[in-house]
């Protein structure tokens, strides 16, 4: 029967994909001085398991290259190789070079054979020049195994491979007896392979040929394992591994049967146990099928901790659900309805519908909400990699990983918080010898941390070096006419400073940062998705970056407002305060550009109706409307509308499905009654308005 | 494409003309509802309407094919149509007077569109053809929509006011 | 109910380990060494022997290795009782043909849950 593997090379490569993450991981947190076993053998059971499924799925390229970096790393394990940067940079490079094979083979294109050909050159040389292990590398742990591959794997139970000897049964042990002890830890499937059983002829009652795979469906301390076993240790083979299941939420195809699949071992824990993994599987190849675990577990057993889901699955049930959050503020309105007063019951049941909806809302955006070690994952290598490249002993140091944000906005953070990460260790971190100079410590910190903060996201990208050199700012902008040259700045205006498109103080443009990309290029992208940043810094001390992030880019909260008949929405993140000013307050500085004056602060206002053109403003003096005070990065200001309307949760929709970017819009929604309603950008708005402004003079 | 190939066409009328799209662009039949008017737009795009939650401009086809404007009535109608855009695709409105039939017109019968001064913008003719003892004009939906496809010439304006 | 040999030169030992055993109703006897152990289990047919490790007269081990090669014995599970303070013993009497090993100290459920387990 033909079976077509291609049906599996979709989660071969995601699997794969992650084992290159874990390597990567792994290596990186190896601490060359004391290796930690767990760490090495995370690293080989990764590699182990790439070149399982390549050889399999038919990747030979990705299987062979990845059966000398299997090598390289057996060596270390057993102490045949010690263990030194040299060894830990090839395999770097080799990650790389494992990454770019699957990628090709994934796309089906070529892969840089070249690259290949070297990197596993580097890899024979290593191999070749074997230094024994001066020490046994130190440390341990089972079930505490690092972070890196418990954040990325979790394990569903165990794999116990059986293979007791013929001694065995003649000590009186009876295999029966342990599987059936095996059976009362936890929910078991045990399948046995009689491949090995001599024929008819040469059958002896007493022997026992048998091999037994047992899988705990169930993660039970493995000390309790090996306690059942410890009469027989020395009359059996015995693997126990364990299993683990891939936790990601990825779009794919996978079915909940698939999701169960990758319930399947990796390789062993200690070396003596591995190699019998290996003797096993060779076993299975003999034998046929016996011992492979059948690809979909009974439903009664699986303790299944996620599943895998389509992405838009799920997010055509985000859809729905702002749908629902339509209609609800549809009936919400009917609430007020003169004909429908006087029934409470319907009254109570909108109530509760709100409290439902919003709930359901909630919890379903929960499902788009990845933790935000998805990006800060590569920023251990990349500084690793600066630092060297640099000269810098430079310490990462990460917190929040499990902070949970949206998807998108995940993949939409990473460009700027790469940009900050290298402008914090190009330009941030003086070279050691100046920190030596300065009485600080040799190495350089950079900080990643991300944590919630009502409603919001907030990502601080700081370091511990020069901070922010504000007379060479000041001497720059004023070079370069950003700002007047007698202008007087508070330190702060200086620093933001930073954030002016074209601003940047390095003269001599290095190979990481300056590559055109200012700060001004990071602030458009936060803003792009709802978000802030702010700088803070102290000469000498070092640099925060403060970035506020939305938790979610499809929903928010909003103040809707009336300028005629049209109706808007300003995110109520930007809204400070509304007013109705008086007379008193108001300003024409310039001539023409109306401001208001707000303790003691001159905040110019923005007519809406005249920059967007909206056709009758009911109320053209500023004292008859109300004024929004709303604040972005760069500044505070005033929009002036004709009526403040409810404040509502908003679904936002795109504006670019359909159409195309308006300027000053950056989305749509639809209100309870179907109409569709812009959503202000209200940093594009001030911009808009210097435009036009710009155009008067000329 | 053979001779014998015929397609089939969604007739409407703008005043006393009948234009005509392909019907396996045409989406859905809405009958006319308010719009929100979206601002820097051009003058033939109404506005933005919602679809079960998607957000779909309306194009004003008199306005954008340069015709003198009248107010909507019972029977103004908007055509959502399926075009490609960058790779993607868009769903967009265009308000018609009224709505007539489908029709089938084979390869043979369409004509090019004559090179003569017409009251329409040419690029947005694909080409000619008749119907019950009418001319039928097939507009193309592609250049309809291109907002780089010049606007209103202004020449034209007053002449058909 | 399993038919058990205890077999212990401490009495105090050798009285917890029967007097638990009979109490779960297992027909129990004992012997005192191995040379004692050797002569009952000839007399008749256990389906479990457990024998402390240090004896005068004839060790556990000795017991075990001698009693393994008897053709009644050669399935039946053999348990020794050691001490973690000797865990050589632990290999010494699995070579020479102990089924498994019961660790002093122990208490009653230690013990008859291992003869449970060992009985099926």
């Amino acid at each position: 029967m033909g079976i077509d593997l291609s049906q599996f090379h979709h989660i071969f490569f995601e699997e794969s994909f992650e084992n290159v993450d874990l390597l990567e991981q792994g290596l990186l947190a190896l601490d060359i001085t004391q290796p930690d076993v767990e760490t090495i053998n995370t690293i080989f059971r990764a590699a182990h398991s790439i070149k399982g499924g390549a050889g399999t799925f038919g990747f030979q390229m990705v299987a062979d290259f990845t059966h000398v970096m299997e090598n390289l790393l057996d060596r270390i394990r057993s102490g045949q190789r010690t263990l030194d940067q040299d060894v830990v940079d090839i395999l770097l490079g080799s990650v790389d070079c494992l990454r770019m094979l699957l990628t090709a083979a994934r796309e089906g294109g070529e892969p840089d054979r070249a690259l290949c050909v070297a990197q596993q050159e580097r890899l024979e040389a290593a191999l070749s020049d074997s230094r024994p292990a001066s020490a046994e590398p130190a440390g341990e742990g089972e079930e505490g195994a690092d972070s890196a591959s418990a954040r990325v794997s979790e394990q569903t139970g165990w794999r116990i491979v059986f293979h007791p000897h013929p001694e065995l049964t003649q000590r009186g042990n009876d295999p029966l007896r342990l599987i059936r002890e095996l059976k009362e830890l936890a929910p078991a499937r045990v399948t046995c392979d009689s491949s090995q059983l001599p024929s008819w002829d040469k059958y002896e009652p007493t022997r026992c040929d048998l091999i037994w795979t047992i899988e705990l469906m169930q993660v039970v301390p493995r000390a309790q394992i090996e306690d059942i076993f410890s009469w027989v240790e020395d009359e059996c083979d015995l693997a126990i591994v364990p299993m683990v299941k891939n936790v990601v939420l990825e779009g794919d195809n996978s079915s909940p049967s698939q999701a169960s699949q990758e319930s399947r071992p990796i390789a062993a824990g200690v070396s003596q146990i591995a190699s019998m993994t290996e003797e096993n599987e060779n076993h299975d190849k003999k034998s046929g099928q016996v011992t492979r675990p059948p690809t979909s577990l009974p439903s009664g057993h699986t303790i299944s901790q996620s599943i895998r889901v389509d992405l838009p699955k799920v997010d055509a049930l985000i859809n729905m659900v702002g749908e629902l959050v339509i209609t609800q503020s549809m009936l919400n309105m009917l609430r007020d309805e003169p004909e429908l007063q006087g029934y409470d019951r319907l009254h109570e049941g909108l109530a509760q519908l709100q409290r439902q909806t919003r709930a359901l809302q909630e919890g379903v955006m929960q499902i788009r909400m990845l933790p935000i070690s998805f990006c800060f994952s590569r920023f251990p290598r990349m500084v690793r990699d600066l630092g060297r490249q640099l000269g810098k002993d430079i310490e990462l140091v990460m917190s929040g990983e499990n902070t949970e944000v949206d998807k998108t906005v995940i993949e939409k953070i990473t460009d700027p918080l790469v940009h900050l990460v290298r402008n914090s260790i190009d330009h941030g971190i003086e070279p050691s010898e100046a920190r030596e100079a300065a009485g600080k410590p040799r190495t350089g910190h950079v900080w990643l941390r991300a944590y919630h903060q009502v409603g919001n996201i907030v990502i601080e990208v700081a370091d511990d070096g020069g901070g922010i050199n504000r007379d060479r700012v000041l001497q720059k902008a004023r070079e370069r006419g950003l700002v007047p040259a007698d202008g007087r700045l508070t330190p702060q205006q200086i620093d933001e400073l930073i954030f002016e498109p074209g601003f940047s103080t390095q003269e001599a443009v290095t190979d990481l940062s300056g590559r055109g990309v200012g700060m001004d290029v990071v602030r458009r992208n936060v803003q792009a998705l709802g978000g802030s940043i702010s700088v803070e810094s102290e000469e000498g001390k070092g640099t925060t970056f403060i970035i506020r992030l939305p938790l979610t880019l499809a929903i928010m909260d909003g103040q809707l407002i009336q300028v005629g008949d049209e109706t808007y929405i300003i995110p109520l993140v930007s809204v400070v305060e509304s007013l109705e000013p008086d007379r008193a307050m108001i300003h024409y500085v310039g001539g023409d550009t109306e401001t208001i004056k707000l303790r003691g602060e001159y905040v110019p206002v923005i007519r809406l109706a005249e920059i967007l053109g909206v056709h009758q403003p009911v109320r053209p003096a500023l004292e008859d409307g109300i004024v929004v005070i709303v604040e972005t990065d760069r500044q505070r200001y005033g929009i002036f509308v004709d009526d403040l309307l409810n404040q509502q949760q908003i679904v936002i929709k795109s504006l670019e499905d359909n159409y195309r970017r308006v300027p000053g819009i950056s989305g749509a929604t639809i209100l309870g009654d179907g109409r569709v309603a812009l959503i202000l950008d209200v940093d594009g708005l001030m911009g808009l308005l210097k435009e036009k402004e710009g155009m008067v003079h000329e | 494409m053979s001779d014998i190939a015929t397609r089939e066409y969604l007739t409407f009328s703008l005043g006393d003309e009948v234009y005509a799209i392909d019907i396996l662009r045409v989406r859905e039949i809405r009958s006319w509802e308010t719009v929100t008017r979206v601002p820097f737009a051009n003058l033939w795009e109404c506005g933005l309407v919602n679809v079960r939650g998607a957000i779909v401009p309306v194009t004003d086809l008199r306005r954008r094919l340069g015709l003198s404007t009248r107010p909507f009535d019972k029977h103004t109608v908007v055509i959502l149509v399926g075009r490609r855009d960058n790779d993607r695709d868009k769903i967009c409105g265009l308000v018609v007077d009224q709505l007539n039939d489908v029709i089938s017109a084979s390869a043979t019968s369409i004509q090019d569109a004559p090179r003569f001064r017409s009251r329409i913008d040419m690029r947005f003719v694909s080409g000619l053809t008749e119907h019950a003892g009418r001319m039928v004009i097939l507009l193309n939906l592609d250049t309809l929509f291109d907002t780089q496809a010049g606007a209103v010439p202004a020449d034209l304006e007053g002449e058909t006011q | 109910m399993a038919k058990i040999l205890a077999v212990d030169d401490s009495a105090s030992m050798r009285q917890m380990v029967v007097f638990t055993l009979r109490a779960a109703g297992h027909d129990v006897e004992e012997a005192e060494n191995g040379v004692q152990a050797l002569e009952k289990a000839r007399a008749s047919t256990f389906d479990l022997v457990i024998s402390d490790v240090n004896m005068p007269e004839m060790n556990g081990i000795e017991l075990i290795r001698l009693l393994r090669q008897e053709s009644a014995y050669q399935f039946t599970p053999l348990l020794m009782l050691t001490t973690e303070s000797a865990p050589e013993k632990k290999a010494e009497g699995k070579a020479a043909g102990a089924t498994g090993w019961i660790v002093k100290p122990f208490n009653p459920d230690q013990l008859l849950s291992i003869v449970k387990k060992v009985l099926g």
